[in-house]
């Protein structure tokens, strides 16, 4: 058995014990309403957690998408205050907070600047922009006659939600991309050895940016629904998204040994299963984030297994 | 040889899949340098892991000192003084040469107060620091060091253990220039003067004989014989073909004997102080040899010339148009392409497939609407799996997984998947071993009948042995450029280390 088959069929174990306690602990656990609204649930982590691959594909960390977030949230629901339409609040935040992750981009993969502190930079500094729409007030004015609600209470057919209509969606053309694509090649190959990748003729700063033009739209789509579900635009939604995006994309490294798409959502799968789970039960939301943070810790360790066995094995032979 | 420092007998070591030590001998005799000798996969490495208590022996006696022993951990050889200098050797580049020296002496004490006495070492270190022929500043952070410097350090750390009596050197010259190599040298004769028993393993046949007095040949697990180094009994070739077990005749291919069109060339290429005004013309059917020592420019050199540095002056054209270089993506879309001197950091993409690396730079050749087609894909890889005779030949392997020579071997598809006009090859042999040495050169010749190709290499007789025309480049500047048929190698080698005056 190949080592990735070998982590996968221990993911999956684990998996079904989560699944077994949470259905014999709570009856409503094992539903189609809960399963839809977990779904729901479920396609905010994994979009932002989509985005958030690609910079890992390319080596480097982004610690300011869940701040972009915010700002394209609360861009959304100022175009909407303001009297335009949702596609066009949508559409018009988007192209914002692309051009902030170009920042991003351009910053580490231009200039070469260390990407962790970085982000947090930009992403501090963006944060304290978005404060400027409304001075940090919830934004209610036009947002429930808007339409803007569909976003999240939206069905496709008249049963799939849109959130997870449009989950799937970026998942698909993701998994285009990444996977089978030409394209794909070259974000792997950067993330591997940037020296190498530009000695074959790849242009290294170019995959760099796209990596973090990505995730910044990923994750304030990801925080869109977010927001349209509250009903309100709220400058805080979306900080919440970092840690579990940051979970569910090493969850699937831990798996299939590289940051993968369909290993990113795997990892979201468990962690919004294990937050559905909680909540049926009552359990506190700080032991969520307990547990969900012990899983990340977790699957980083699985993930550098074989250097830690290394260790180990040095550590005994003295 | 009255006293043995080291005698192995029947060492056998299985490994899945692999015999890689099969009833193994190997003897050491006291204060001697011995050069072990063998391609990659001959079973070197697994004797070495044996000796550093890092692999158990399934079978067979080993004897250190006359005393039969068993070497169960790293802990075990530390105590029979054992030591071995790896090729790349562990240190930390922010730590003075001296807590470097102690690194090793610090982590063998156990106990609750781990004290050692650091003034005694630096004494010791100091003493044998004295020997040596040069005088390495332990005050200085590793990262200040040059690579000669760091090499003596790592011996020293060895040679301050108190009872060291066998020291392992696996490689010391890959990171050396010439120059450096030499001081090696005298430093290896030091140690023989305090009576330590060498194993000294190399690639390079002329370094056996430089400095060994008898070397021995591993081949599948076995020791196929030793030999006293007396270069008047054993040409080059000889070795070689002990080390691959059937006839070989020169590893170089013929020259070739006519040139063709003109296909390339730089004129009066400068970049600020690492080289000025170099001008070299190639063609078709000509195999140019760049050599130059490390630091002399030549690096610098390839990298202008693969657009991945920019010239401050001087001009690149290709087949009679002038091009200005912005990138490497650029220059391979100009046909120019360079096969890196740093495989591991340049060359391929790990823990990938041959596959992935060996398309990587042509990717359109392999698509359709930007989409990989899988077939294409792998027949494109057979074919030049099997044209270079890639090992093992599954195009979907991990080329992390193959040897040196095979990775080599896959960086150089890549640049022949994008069949370009102009190849470059920088240090194309390094760390490689001597079959797949030959077959790397005739894979070049064969290249060379319709392309540009130039060797650039800081191995003065892998420049001369492969090169139709011999480009020497001393301190940044051109100091020999003629066809190889009419300079000798001694000569290129002076210009290079001196540039042409005979004061070496």
């Amino acid at each position: 058995m190949s080592e990735v088959n070998k982590s996968l069929v221990a993911f999956l174990t684990f998996l079904a014990a989560i699944l077994l306690m949470f259905t014999l602990q709570s009856e409503y656990f094992l539903t189609v309403s809960n399963f839809l609204q977990a779904f729901k649930h479920l396609s905010i982590t994994a979009i932002a957690a989509l985005g958030l691959c690609f910079v890992v594909a390319v080596g480097k960390a982004d610690m300011s998408f869940h701040f972009f977030s915010c700002f394209a949230a609360m861009a959304m629901s100022y175009f909407i205050s303001i009297g335009y339409g949702p596609v066009f609040s949508v559409l018009a935040s988007l192209l914002l907070i692309a051009s902030l992750g170009l920042l991003n981009g351009i910053l580490v993969g231009r200039f070469g600047l260390p990407d962790m502190v970085t982000t947090i930079g930009t992403g501090t500094a963006v944060f304290g922009l978005a404060y400027l729409f409304s001075g940090g007030r919830y934004i209610y004015r036009n947002f429930i006659d808007s339409g803007i609600m569909q976003l999240n209470d939206g069905k496709l057919f008249g049963t799939i939600p849109i959130p997870v209509v449009v989950m799937v969606a970026l998942y698909f053309l993701s998994w285009l991309l990444l996977h089978k694509s030409k394209y794909g090649r070259n974000f792997y190959a950067v993330g591997n050895k940037p020296l190498a990748a530009r000695f074959s003729g790849i242009k290294v700063a170019r995959y760099l940016a796209i990596a973090f033009v990505i995730s910044a739209l990923f994750a304030s789509i990801a925080n869109m629904v977010q927001v349209s579900a509250q009903g309100k635009g709220e400058i805080r939604a979306g900080v919440t998204l970092l840690m579990p995006a940051w979970a569910a994309v090493f969850v699937g490294i831990s798996i299939f040994k590289k940051p993968t798409v369909y290993g990113t959502f795997i990892g979201a799968f468990m962690i919004s299963i294990m937050q559905n789970g909680f909540t049926l039960l009552s359990v506190p939301f700080y032991y969520m984030d307990f547990v969900v943070a012990l899983s990340l810790i977790g699957s980083i360790i699985l993930a550098n297994f074989d250097v830690i066995t290394t260790w180990i094995n040095k550590k005994r032979r003295g | 040889m009255q006293h043995l420092s080291l005698k192995m007998s029947n060492i056998t070591k299985k490994f899945p899949g692999v015999l890689a030590l099969d009833n193994a001998d190997f003897e050491l005799a006291k204060g001697e340098v011995h050069a072990l000798l063998g391609i990659n996969g001959a079973g070197k490495s697994t004797l070495i892991k044996v000796l550093a208590g890092i692999n158990s022996i399934d079978s067979g006696q080993i004897w250190v000192d006359g005393v039969e022993t068993v070497i169960d951990g790293t802990r075990r050889s530390k105590e029979l003084g054992i030591a071995t200098v790896y090729q790349a050797p562990e240190m930390i580049p922010s730590f003075s040469g001296y807590e470097n020296v102690f690194l090793g002496v610090e982590s063998s004490k156990r106990g609750l107060f781990p004290f050692i006495n650091r003034k005694a070492l630096r004494k010791k270190a100091n003493e044998v620091l004295e020997e040596f022929p040069i005088d390495i500043d332990l005050d200085k952070p590793i990262s200040d060091l040059a690579p000669i410097e760091r090499e003596g350090v790592a011996i020293l750390r060895a040679l301050v253990l108190e009872n060291i009596s066998i020291l392992i050197l696996d490689e010391p010259t890959s990171i050396l220039s010439h120059r450096e190599a030499e001081t090696l040298f005298e430093m290896i004769a030091a140690m023989k003067g305090r009576g330590v028993s060498i194993i000294y393993i190399t690639h390079n046949l002329e370094e056996v004989f430089i400095v060994s007095d008898r070397f021995t040949v591993f081949r599948n697990g076995r020791n196929v014989g030793t030999y006293e180094s007396d270069r008047s009994n054993y040409s080059h070739n000889d070795v070689a073909e002990l080390m691959l077990g059937d006839k070989m005749t020169s590893i170089y291919p013929d020259k070739s004997e006519t040139i063709g069109d003109p296909l390339f060339s730089i004129r009066e290429l400068s970049h600020g102080t690492d080289f000025q005004n170099v001008s070299i013309k190639f063609h078709e059917r000509e195999i140019v040899g760049v050599f130059g020592l490390v630091g002399s420019g030549i690096d610098e050199l390839c990298k202008t010339m693969f657009g991945d540095l920019r010239p401050d002056a001087g001009q690149i054209t290709v087949k009679g148009k002038d091009v200005a270089l912005k990138s490497c993506a650029d220059a391979i879309n100009e046909g120019i392409f360079l096969v890196p001197g740093d495989r591991h950091a340049e060359g391929y993409i790990s823990d990938e497939s041959v596959a992935f690396n060996v398309t990587l730079s042509k990717l359109p050749g392999i698509s359709k609407f930007g989409f990989v087609n899988r077939k294409t894909e792998k027949n494109a890889t057979l074919k030049l799996i099997d044209k270079l005779k890639i090992a093992p030949g599954d195009p979907y392997g991990n080329i992390s997984k193959l040897s040196g020579g095979n990775q080599q071997k896959a960086v150089m598809a890549k640049g022949f998947y994008t069949e370009s006009d102009i190849y470059i090859f920088q240090e194309p042999t390094v760390g490689v071993d001597v079959g797949a040495k030959a077959l790397i050169y005739r894979a070049i010749r064969d290249l060379s009948e319709t392309c540009a190709t130039m060797v650039i290499s800081s191995d003065c007789e892998e420049v001369y042995g492969i090169a139709d025309r011999i480009v020497v480049i001393f301190e940044g500047k051109v100091v020999l450029n003629a066809k190889t048929s009419e300079v000798s190698l001694d000569d290129a080698l002076v210009h290079g280390l001196a540039g042409g005056h005979d004061n070496v």
